[in-house]
């Protein structure tokens, strides 16, 4: 499972500046939470899931699918 | 409007009006002409070791971050939205990837750029040049041996500069092992009533108060009290004064031990600085050891103070005229074991800490003499008294033990007195 990058509150990549903590997403700007398996919002101010991709391992290499 | 100092120091008879401790306007002076331009002390480097680690002290009156950036450098920023002034970090201490202020929402990142601002295209149409809006940052920064400070001035001197002859003195607390120096413990944070310059003057020159002041608190930390108090007023010593404003004092008897003991060391610190002898004096030379590493007293210019010895590192944070914030760390050798830390952590705030027993016989003092320098006018309400005044005499600094020289024709400091401008 992957998630987009970008908050879905305000433009902010969440790697830059938020945090994974016990699973889930924190944004360290105006702090929006996540589950990160599932990339549903849990608090405010994020109103809308972040959107999730399909990933596949082969050979320990991570693909994921971005257009899923 | 610039204050005339002159009316109010007399260089050659050592006079000083006690109005330059109470008046409005001196501060006010103070506040832009020293702690704007001054390379004032921020903390130290290892309470700043990770990425994002952050402090939050003050600059002169001006709140500020202290950060370690993602590239490893340190950042010192106002703490001050760019948007409404609100504090962006209203945290003691932490570690952060961005600081949001909690009015607007407003994210800064640690290089101090704005990253975001909510709601850009409904508010500011899109059309606010974020690359312009970032936090206000000091004009310069740099460490010296550990110790972070920074200043406002970009025409300051460079911090070695600034320091001057004062760097070996200061060299004694923070250079006597190769492992350098680290702050154990919290910063503990008071205030107390009492112009800044009466502490920062204390911790210059005047170990003249140690004897009274402080007499009851040796009694109660040494088993030999009354050989110990008598002692106290004469031990051989050295004082030192800066031009540029740096000063301090130490004592130099000739038994480290003795010396260490009869000040209510225990046993595991004297212990400690007999075992890093030879250490130290290649590194810095009995003179300084056994003098500025181990005990005195010492200021630099204008509000950064410390105690060898005691390990008590603080600030003169200034508040008003008649109010300031201490903010004290306790440093000690990183190559010291760790019982030895523990031991001078302890002993730190037993003597110099928030209610440490030598320390609340100075605050108390610093009251009763901000007070004093106070007196009723006629109608009733407060006003200050100029030293030509009959109701109040002026503060005399002509009275060191040992001085009988000629007054010095400046006035040490940045400002001189009569040339403010």
């Amino acid at each position: 499972m992957a998630t987009a990058d970008t908050c879905t509150h305000e433009d902010a990549s969440l790697a830059e500046n938020g945090y994974l903590d016990d699973g889930t997403i924190e944004c360290g700007l105006h702090l929006a939470r996540f589950e990160a398996a599932t990339g549903k919002a849990l608090s405010y101010p994020a109103e809308v899931d972040l959107t999730t991709y399909a990933v596949k391992v082969e050979n320990g290499d991570v693909f994921v699918d971005v257009a899923s | 409007m610039t204050v005339d100092l002159s009316p109010l120091i007399d260089v050659d008879r050592g006079l000083i009006s006690r109005e330059v401790f109470t008046d409005a306007a001196v501060y006010e002076q103070e506040l832009q002409q020293i702690f704007a331009r001054c390379w004032l002390f921020l903390c130290h480097e290892t309470q700043l070791t990770r990425p994002g680690d952050f402090f939050t002290t003050y600059m002169g009156e001006d709140p500020v971050i202290v950060v370690r950036r993602r590239d490893g450098t340190l950042g010192c920023y106002l703490n001050s939205c760019r948007h409404r002034g609100m504090r962006v970090c209203r945290a003691d201490a932490g570690n952060a990837k961005v600081f949001t202020c909690t009015y607007h929402g407003w994210s800064y990142d640690t290089q101090g750029r704005l990253k975001n601002v909510p709601y850009e295209r409904e508010a500011y149409y899109d059309e606010i040049d974020k690359s312009k809006w970032g936090l206000t940052e000091v004009a310069q920064l740099d460490t010296y041996k550990g110790l972070v400070f920074a200043t406002w001035d970009p025409a300051a001197p460079p911090f070695q500069d600034y320091l001057g002859d004062f760097r070996w003195y200061l060299d004694a607390l923070v250079d006597r092992r190769a492992g350098g120096t680290e702050v154990v413990g919290g910063v503990q944070r008071w205030r107390f009533k009492g112009n800044w310059k009466l502490a920062a003057e204390q911790f210059a020159s005047d170990n003249y108060h140690a004897p009274a002041s402080h007499a009851s608190a040796v009694a109660a930390l040494t088993k030999n009290v009354d050989k110990e108090v008598a002692r106290l007023g004469k031990n051989d010593g050295a004082q030192f004064s800066s031009d540029l404003g740096h000063a301090t004092g130490f004592s130099l008897g000739k038994n480290l031990e003795h010396k260490l003991l009869g000040r209510g060391f225990p046993r595991v610190l004297v212990d400690y600085q007999l075992s890093v002898w030879d250490e130290v004096v290649e590194r810095l030379g009995e003179q300084r050891f056994i003098g500025p590493a181990t005990s005195g007293h010492a200021n630099v210019f204008p509000n950064f103070a410390y105690l060898p010895g005691f390990q008590t590192m603080r600030v003169w944070h200034p508040k008003g005229p008649d109010e300031m914030e201490v903010y004290a760390w306790v440093l000690v050798d990183r190559d010291a074991p760790q019982d030895v830390k523990d031991a001078q952590r302890r002993f730190a705030q037993l003597t110099f800490g928030a209610s440490g027993a030598l320390n609340r016989t100075m605050a108390r003092t610093g009251r009763r003499s901000s007070a004093t320098c106070v007196v009723p006018s006629p109608g009733g309400s407060r006003s200050t008294t100029r030293w030509a005044s009959v109701t109040n005499g002026p503060t005399t600094t002509a009275i060191r033990v040992g001085w009988a020289g000629t007054p010095p024709s400046r006035r040490p400091g940045p400002s001189t007195a009569g040339t403010a401008s």
